[in-house]
């Protein structure tokens, strides 16, 4: 049930209340901390600014989950990312070996290619993300709505029992 | 713009996670140590209240005590509270660097409330050096102490079984004979049939042939007389090649003979070794004097030299070279792997160590007159020390008021792939004791000895290893278990009882799996000398038994090959001289008929010169 109320409070939001950038950039940082490979002190960080800040925790949880879904087939780009940024920019060469020689670096992996590539797509991605969930959920508001809701197709799919238990779970989070 | 009800989930999560370290960590660290200890000591450890404190990075015990392995109702140590810090930095890297632990008020042989034996399942969990080194110093000691002769003066005056004792087939020299005849087999087998006198004779009598052929009786003609020189020419060659060819194989068989009559003789080398072999498979060595010491002294000596080296094994065990560490371990990351970049890192830790341990102790005894001081340290104690790049040594010194007292100083430098370690042991006054010996009808089975002074320096390369033990003692007292009955036994007894002090000196040396025990004692010479002169005539009689045994069954067998080998040489230089004088004559015979020809030509051609100028002068003559 843990899972039905998520998505319960993502759609509830997603229809109303918190503002838009509030939702995408919810989604936005649950999209970058689901791109990592495993726990890392920056997923903690960011974790923690998905608590702190007021930003929605819904949406940055299903994005958490859809980019941990999507980052499995994306784990070779992700390394051929993080190999180029260790290995092949001699001016960083430095950084890095600095930052390895902290006590900071075993507890964000940097050194790994895989954390490295996934951090770094999921940092440019998420602007994009955010921009693009911005426009979705204004879209969506200002009727959108009701417009798919005429579509012919969506009469006939929510008849459909699956739909049923979509407005089943929509509704646990009440209207 | 910040969610105070996410600072709540925060603190929360925080909260949680403090309860499950406090509840769980210290706990979890005890039981990790106590296993760790255990595995090195043998025996039960136990950690009482361990406590490691995150916020000033310190870990403290209230009592540690590990049992004693032979005597699990004691302590063989039991500190009580003991705190040490632990550098923060390395532990970011899971790395745990302890630089000074002291150990003050440490007690020994304490008696314990439980009993410390381990568990089987704990037991089997235990350091064991199979195939290692502590089994290759036994087995190589077991093989020499197996080898030393019998001292048995019964035994020795019993007929020896030689039939049962010797299997004559495995004999070096009996092999030896048997590949030798089948050498001799095939390579006169190879000659006879090149040596064919049938042949031989077909190729003689066909030249002889020839050579009959060639008849100039009446022949006047020098043209027919060129032309039947010119035969025998060829024919000549004939007989000059086969000479070359009898000769040639002449001296190739001869070389045969010579290198059969050559293993031949170095068997004889294989018998004095063969003989020697099953004299001490019977244990009929000569008695050495040297090893009445190995045979006295040698068990007690074996036990110690074992239990040193067990000892270093356990140190290469927990202080591991560099052969075969792990570089560094994979951060773990799920999903695809990915790989790990390593930079210049700067900073050089073992993922354990500490840096200093500094112990004092006194044994539980309540009167300090009694009771023995420990004080000394262990530097560098360290999981890696490849990466420590230091040796670890310690030095213990063991002190009782009155002047007894023990210093044990040692070097484990693991640095690279070869251990290099030493051990120096050093000992004054110390009750000894009773120290059994090994049984014998004819030693004792004890010596008592009240104090004496012991030495002892080990030195261990790799497989290399060299021990060296004195040992000194005063008021000493053997005791044997039968009374003395024949006379190897009286004198013994006779020699060993007027003996006051005691003097050995044993040394352990070899590398691989060839070690060996040689021991030197102010025994030796009186007893030994003694001894030799009783035992040697029953010793030498068996020897004789031995010796002629295996002397007549490798002479059958010798006979055998030189027959085979003289038999065969007279029959082959018999056809040999025969070919050879059958050749020759043919050959002298042709020289002979090739100058009559040759003559002949000339006395022809002289006749038709004179011929020629008769019948010039008949010409000029002519009007």
């Amino acid at each position: 049930m843990f899972w039905l109320k998520i998505i319960s409070n993502f759609i509830k939001a997603f229809r109303s209340g918190e503002k838009p950038w509030q939702i995408a950039a919810g989604f936005g940082v649950g999209f970058i901390i689901g791109l990592l490979p495993s726990l890392t002190l920056q997923g903690v960080l960011l974790f923690c600014l998905l608590i702190f800040f007021n930003i929605n925790m819904a949406a940055g949880t299903l994005g958490l989950i859809l980019s941990n879904i999507i980052a499995y087939p994306l784990d070779p780009i992700f390394h051929d990312i993080g190999f180029f940024i260790l290995t092949g920019i001699p001016a960083l060469e430095n950084i890095w070996t600095s930052l390895y020689n902290m006590p900071i670096a075993p507890l964000t992996k940097f050194n790994n290619t895989v954390v490295m590539g996934s951090f770094v797509a999921g940092l440019i991605l998420y602007w994009p993300v955010f921009w693009g969930m911005k426009k979705l959920v204004v879209l969506y508001r200002s009727g959108m709505e009701q417009r798919i809701n005429k579509l012919k197709i969506v009469q006939i799919i929510k008849g459909s029992k699956l739909v049923q238990l979509y407005f089943k779970i929509r509704d646990l989070g009440g209207k | 713009m910040m969610r105070k009800k996410g600072l709540l989930y925060l603190v929360i999560l925080l909260l949680l996670w403090a309860v499950f370290a406090y509840l769980f960590r210290d706990s979890a660290l005890e039981s990790l140590t106590e296993k760790t200890l255990q595995l090195i000591a043998g025996a039960k450890v136990e950690v009482d209240h361990f406590n490691f404190s995150l916020f000033d990075m310190k870990c403290s015990w209230d009592r540690l005590q590990i049992a004693n392995k032979n005597n699990p109702w004691y302590n063989v140590i039991d500190v009580g509270y003991t705190s040490f810090d632990i550098e923060t930095r390395p532990l970011f890297w899971k790395k745990v660097i302890i630089n000074e632990m002291i150990m003050e008020d440490a007690k020994s042989g304490t008696r314990r409330e439980t009993d410390g034996s381990l568990s089987r399942a704990e037991r089997s969990e235990l350091f064991t050096d199979k195939d290692g080194l502590v089994n290759r110093v036994k087995d190589a000691l077991e093989k020499q102490f197996g080898e030393l002769p019998v001292f048995d003066l019964k035994a020795l005056r019993q007929k020896i079984n030689v039939d049962s004792l010797i299997d004559i087939d495995q004999l070096s020299s009996v092999q030896g004979y048997e590949r030798l005849m089948s050498t001799a087999d095939s390579s006169l087998g190879y000659w006879r049939s090149q040596l064919d006198p049938d042949v031989y004779k077909k190729r003689i009598n066909d030249l002889e042939t020839r050579i009959q052929a060639v008849n100039i009786e009446g022949v006047r003609d020098i043209t027919t007389l060129t032309t039947s020189l010119q035969n025998l020419n060829s024919i000549y060659e004939e007989v000059k090649t086969l000479r070359e060819e009898v000769n040639s194989k002449h001296t190739a068989v001869e070389s045969t003979y010579d290198t059969l009559q050559s293993q031949l003789g170095d068997m004889k080398e294989r018998l004095n070794e063969d003989i020697s072999e099953a004299q001490k498979m019977a244990k009929l060595q000569t008695i050495d004097v040297k090893d009445v010491g190995l045979m006295l002294f040698g068990q007690p000596a074996v036990n110690q030299f074992e239990k040193i080296t067990e000892y270093i094994a356990l140190a290469r065990k927990y202080l591991p070279m560099s052969q075969g560490a792990d570089v560094e371990k994979e951060a773990k990351t799920p999903r695809f792997k990915g790989q790990n970049i390593y930079f210049p890192f700067k900073y050089t830790y073992p993922e354990f160590l500490v840096k200093n341990i500094s112990v004092s102790a006194a044994s539980a005894a309540g009167d300090t007159g009694m009771a023995y001081f420990l004080k000394g340290n262990l530097k560098g104690l360290t999981s890696q020390p490849y990466v420590y790049n230091n040796p670890t040594r310690f030095d213990l010194g063991l002190e009782k008021i009155g002047g007894r007292e023990y210093n044990i100083l040692g070097s484990f430098d693991h640095i690279t792939e070869v251990a290099r370690d030493s051990l120096w042991i050093n000992a004054k006054n110390i009750a000894l004791g009773e120290i059994n010996l090994k049984t014998s009808k004819y030693f004792p089975q004890v010596l008592s000895t009240e104090e004496g002074d012991f030495a002892l320096s080990g030195f261990f390369i790799d497989n290399f290893i060299k021990i060296n033990a004195d040992l000194e003692a005063s008021d000493v007292n053997f005791l044997f278990d039968e009374t003395a009955t024949d006379q190897v036994s009286r004198l013994v007894q006779d020699v060993l009882s007027g003996l006051s002090t005691l003097v050995i000196d044993a040394n352990l040396i070899g590398e691989s799996s060839d070690y060996k025990l040689n021991m030197k004692s102010n025994v030796d010479n009186v007893l030994g000398n003694q001894i030799k002169g009783i035992l040697d005539k029953n010793l030498q009689e068996a020897r004789q038994q031995v010796e002629t045994y295996i002397r007549n069954q490798v002479d059958e067998k010798r006979n055998q090959v030189e027959q085979l080998i003289n038999s065969s040489k007279k029959t082959f230089y018999a056809e040999f001289e025969n070919a050879r004088e059958k050749v020759l004559e043919k050959y002298n015979e042709i020289e002979q008929k090739k100058k009559e020809i040759e003559q002949r030509i000339e006395e022809e051609k002289a006749k038709a010169k004179e011929k020629g100028v008769d019948a010039i002068k008949d010409l000029i003559k002519r009007p």
